[in-house]
């Protein structure tokens, strides 16, 4: 059987029909396994870059330092380790003395990114690996100015006598997600016992970084992780900043769907395809079964042909994705900063195993039913319509949630996909009901090729269901991919280019209107003015937290200490999600909103009754709200906001964030030489980082989406190909009985653009669903109509399957009708 | 060789069942040449797809070499048909992606004949057609198709030859001829062939000839 199947194997590739499902599969374990490439080496990249915000590919940070068994543990994975101590201390200097944050590291700190620094204020700044040795001192430059020193004097700081060798201009893991802190100053971790300022009881924090190849984190991650308790926590580069991982995040996730939404594009082909191949195959069944070949040897014959196609379809396509991949990085060689990181194995594991199930999901319903072809059929010359496509629909329809869960690994993702196929399947299924009535209806008031191509539709009213259905899907796929890039590239934009670059805190209560007043003279726009106080969330509705938090959740992120603050007005970047914003008749009890996250993180329900614990004070308040927050906006933002003061005016810091472009940054100096306590951070550094990976992102968005646009063309033209042997039968007929070549060519516009526009229209119903859920669950966006996407599929559709259509047939007009009609059209 | 006892054939319509065949009995010896005719739509070809094994009656037994096929499912069915039944075509049904030899050899290598490709060529210098043996169906005119049916019917070696219009796609000339074959290849293999056929030129050359109307003989 096997030498049977790779001879007939060689004589099919002769075979339009086999052919086409060889590239389609071929096409699209190329295009997926180019996207998944293209995918895993942005992905591996921005991981790299992201690395560098949390100067490691991981760390566990930790209230303690990190216990010997973890050195031993990355020394087993062969993982780089640095560590880092931070803690608060008063440096001295000869007339003048600041409180500081001191950052100890290690030699080999940072593991991922560098710092950069300059020896003297009037140097360039300069880019090195390392922090300061024994003795020295790297101070913040405010730190220079408010100790009224130079690099080169002694300083203090604790007991310790140090250098203050280099001013600190940026280092990688500046960006903490806690803004109490005071300006930075590092020394080498080997110091810290000389300073004597750590003390029982002293606030310290300790980051335990390691960075090596991701499997050997992911194991690291593994034996550590399970031993992390209540003082330590394990920190990935995407959760370094809150701001950096909010637009990862959603990076990552349009690249999922474009890869989930190519998944669908090349399974719609394939099926196509392998149906076309099937309904050609049935008089060879017939007469293979005629030989000698029972059911059973039908099937192993076909299953042994779609495992020798699935190979021969991985092969070509895995090095079509990889050639295709290589194209668009030299497309983009220029755009990206550095070589692109590699993409290891998993984008060929998942190109091998879309292949495999899509071929079998999709291409063997059709084929192995044909083992119950009748082999007295040959000698009727009939041809089977067979329950396939109903097994097809059912089958794919399995298989395609099955893929883009594999494939995105994100519910959401699936679910909404799932859905939305579940929705194009029931409007096809309705549409050839309603088209039966409503052709029937028209058709008999029209003449000519209009009355024609509204019959063919009617006639074949299964076959138009399953197009619209495959056109409707693509259009609805492609809208929704098209949509969604437009929506992420527009809240990107305005989002970076007015976004806050400046955090300013620990402004006293009495500097506020000083502070207030230096911003409006020197017109600088400035946020919300949040005033802060720290405290902690010890009891729900009477019930301690440990017994609360949910598996899995970190447990340090919801006992550690919180910036607290209460407001009037909802912040313009939070949306409430559950509950209502303060009303204006407030009872006497105290009420509090939480942050979506958190508020999941610790099972929070509206009307929960919270405990809080503020410098040693309890009192509860009432959860009223719950709130989505936009992180990435660079504004203050809260997990908990109090309807009213929860402390004393007078006790409480004042926080805000300002953009001030480079060009005017001369007005920092004016702020901080008027208002020395106040703590400033400028994040220019890490917005531009940021601005710059979403600019990458944007490109691969734009590429990938031009990638699904191709498979869309070649699904629409594979379905079409399917019925050109039909309509070469039916246009030599019709010329048989004196239609001319204009006539039937009218026909098949006619034809291709009813297709079209029920297509479009069932696009656009089911695209409009589809964003909902995508831009409210998946992105967090508001909810709209989207008119453009009505007033244009439909439109396009028509006109785009018109043409592709008739593009595609027109050639059945050429032939002569003798030479058709003579012409047998079963093929091996 | 080959027997049916009331052979009775039912297909579901939208007016109810319509009967096909009606009690057909039936006994054919080894070697015998046997024509079925009769006018379209009488049963003749839904009789030969029976007795060949490749449908199954409504009701009524049928007997190939003592064996009641009518009993048997379509597995079982298959293996009789590779065992004892070849067949000639009215449309030749060669495969377009395959050689004249290669369509020869086909049924061969389903019966896992290791000489498959010599005996095929050696059956088609046998049908004249030694010079054709790697041209594709679409380069061959149609008496060379029907030649080539011939040829790879007759290289099974199997007892049973079933021929369902084996001249209706030709004009009357190569029809002729092909009949002459036919019948030389019948004589020179000792097999027993049952055709179904409109010319009666073709079935005076049988040994026996069964006329059918509405389902029975007559």
């Amino acid at each position: 059987m096997f030498r049977l199947v790779v001879k007939l194997f060689g004589k099919m590739l002769r075979s339009k029909s086999f052919t086409l499902l060889l590239i389609s599969l071929a096409v699209a374990t190329a295009s997926i396994t180019a996207i998944s490439i293209f995918v895993e080496r942005i992905n591996n990249t921005l991981y790299s870059e992201a690395a560098e915000f949390i100067a490691a590919d991981a760390k566990v940070q930790g209230s303690m330092p990190a216990p010997q068994e973890w050195y031993q543990i990355a020394k087993k994975n062969e993982l780089d380790v640095a560590q880092t101590t931070q803690f608060s201390a008063m440096i001295f200097a000869q007339n003048a003395m600041q409180l500081a944050r001191i950052k100890a590291v290690s030699t080999n700190y940072p593991l991922r990114g560098s710092l950069q620094i300059r020896d003297a204020a009037n140097q360039e700044v300069r880019i090195i690996g390392s922090g300061p040795t024994v003795g020295k001192l790297w101070l913040a430059p405010r730190l220079f100015t408010a100790l009224n020193i130079r690099p080169g004097t002694k300083v203090k700081v604790g007991d310790a006598e140090f250098i203050a060798e280099k001013i600190i201009v940026q280092e990688p893991d500046s960006v903490g997600s806690t803004f109490a802190m005071a300006p930075r100053a590092m020394i080498h971790i080997d110091d810290v016992d000389a300073t004597g300022a750590i003390q029982l009881g002293s606030r310290v924090n300790h980051d335990f970084m390691l960075a090596g190849d991701p499997q050997a984190i992911d194991a690291a991650k593994t034996q550590i992780y399970p031993q992390l308790g209540e003082h330590y926590r394990w920190v990935s580069p995407e959760e370094g900043s809150a701001a950096f991982s909010s637009a990862l995040d959603r990076a990552k996730r349009f690249l999922l769907l474009a890869g989930s939404l190519s998944v669908l594009l090349a399974s719609v082909a394939i099926a196509l395809a392998a149906h076309h191949f099937a309904a050609h195959q049935q008089t060879q069944v017939a007469l293979l079964k005629t030989f000698g070949i029972g059911p059973k040897g039908i099937q192993q014959f076909y299953l042994l042909l779609l495992i020798l196609t699935g190979c021969t379809g991985f092969i070509f396509g895995s090095t079509g994705g990889w050639l295709l991949h290589q194209v668009i990085v030299a497309l983009l060689a220029d755009l990206f900063p550095q070589d692109l990181a590699s993409a290891g194995t998993k984008p060929y594991i998942i190109g091998a195993i879309t292949c495999s199930v899509t071929l079998f999901a999709f291409a063997s319903p059709p084929l192995l039913t044909l083992k119950s072809i009748a082999p007295a059929q040959i000698l009727r010359q009939e041809k089977n319509k067979g329950n396939a496509i109903l097994i097809s629909v059912v089958c794919g329809v399995l298989a395609t949630a099955l893929l883009i869960g594999f494939y995105s690994l994100d519910i959401y993702i699936t679910a909404i996909l799932f859905g939305a196929m579940l929705l194009c399947v029931a409007a096809s299924a309705l549409t050839a009901k309603i088209l039966l009535k409503l052709t029937k209806t028209i058709q008999n008031k029209l003449r000519g090729y209009w009355r024609v191509g509204l019959s063919n539709l009617q006639r074949q009213k299964q076959f138009t269901a399953l197009q619209i259905f495959v056109f409707a899907s693509v259009v609805l796929l492609v809208a929704v991919l098209s949509q969604l890039r437009t929506s992420l590239v527009e809240q990107w934009q305005p989002q970076m280019a007015e976004t806050p670059n400046h955090f300013v805190f620990n402004i006293f209560h009495d500097e506020l209107a000083l502070i207030q007043n230096t911003f409006s003279e020197a017109e600088v726009n400035v946020s919300e003015y949040y005033p802060m106080s720290r405290g902690r969330v010890v009891k729900i509705n009477g019930q301690s937290l440990k017994e609360r938090i949910i598996p899995d959740m970190q447990r340090s992120d919801y006992e550690r200490e919180l910036n607290l603050t209460w407001s009037e007005t909802l912040g313009k970047d939070n949306r409430i999600d559950a509950g209502a914003w303060w009303p204006d008749d407030r009872n006497s009890q105290l009420s509090v909103s939480a942050e979506y996250n958190y508020a999941l993180g610790l099972g929070l329900k509206l009307g929960d009754t919270i405990t809080f614990s503020v410098a040693g004070r309890e009192f509860s308040a009432e959860l009223k709200s719950i709130r989505r927050v936009k992180w990435d906006s660079m504004n203050p933002n809260f997990y908990m906001i109090f309807d009213r003061p929860i402390a004393d005016n007078f006790a409480a810091n004042w926080i805000t964030s300002f953009y001030l472009p480079s060009s005017e940054k001369a007005f920092l100096n004016k702020l901080l030489a008027d208002h020395p306590t106040i703590s400033l951070i400028e994040l220019d550094q890490t917005i531009a980082a940021v601005q710059e990976i979403l600019n990458h992102v944007t490109m691969a968005i734009e590429f990938i989406l031009m990638l699904v646009l191709g498979a869309s063309i070649l699904v629409m033209l594979t379905s079409i190909q399917a019925t050109v042997s039909e309509r070469r039968r039916e246009s030599a007929l019709l010329r048989s009985f004196g239609a001319n070549r204009s006539f039937v060519q009218q026909v098949l516009i006619v034809e291709f653009a009813s297709i079209g526009l029920l297509a479009g229209i069932f696009a656009s119903a089911g695209a409009e669903a589809c964003l909902y859920f995508v831009q409210v669950k998946l992105f967090e966006f508001e909810p709209h109509i989207h008119w453009q996407i009505w007033a244009i599929a439909p439109a396009l559709t028509t006109v785009l399957v018109a043409a592709i259509g008739y593009a595609a047939t027109v050639g059945v007009t050429h032939e002569t009708p003798l030479h058709v009609l003579r012409t047998q059209t079963d093929e091996t | 060789m080959l027997e049916t006892r009331q052979l009775f054939h039912e297909v579901p319509t939208a007016e109810g069942r319509l009967a096909i065949l009606k009690g057909i009995d039936l006994n054919i010896t080894k070697g015998e040449s046997v024509a079925i005719v009769g006018a379209s739509g009488s049963g003749k070809s839904t009789l030969l797809g029976m007795i060949a094994g490749l449908d199954c009656p409504s009701a009524g037994q049928i007997f190939i070499d003592k064996t009641e096929i009518s009993a048997l499912n379509e597995e079982l069915r298959a293996e009789i048909r590779q065992r004892y039944v070849a067949f000639v075509f009215q449309n030749f049904q060669l495969l377009n992606g395959l050689n004249a030899a290669e369509n020869v050899a086909l049924p061969l290598e389903v019966r896992g004949d290791r000489d498959s490709h010599a005996k095929a060529i050696r059956y088609l210098n046998r049908v004249g057609l030694s010079e054709r043996s790697k041209h594709s169906p679409q380069q061959l005119s149609g008496g060379e198709q029907q030649r080539v049916a011939i040829a790879r019917a007759f290289a099974c070696e199997a007892p049973i030859i079933f021929a369902d219009e084996p001249t209706g796609n030709l004009d009357a000339e190569t029809g002729a001829l092909i009949a002459d074959l036919l019948f030389e290849l019948n004589r020179e293999h000792a097999t027993t062939l049952v055709l179904v056929t409109h010319s009666s030129e073709l079935a005076e050359r049988c040994d026996r000839t069964l006329k059918m109307h509405a389902g029975k003989f007559i």
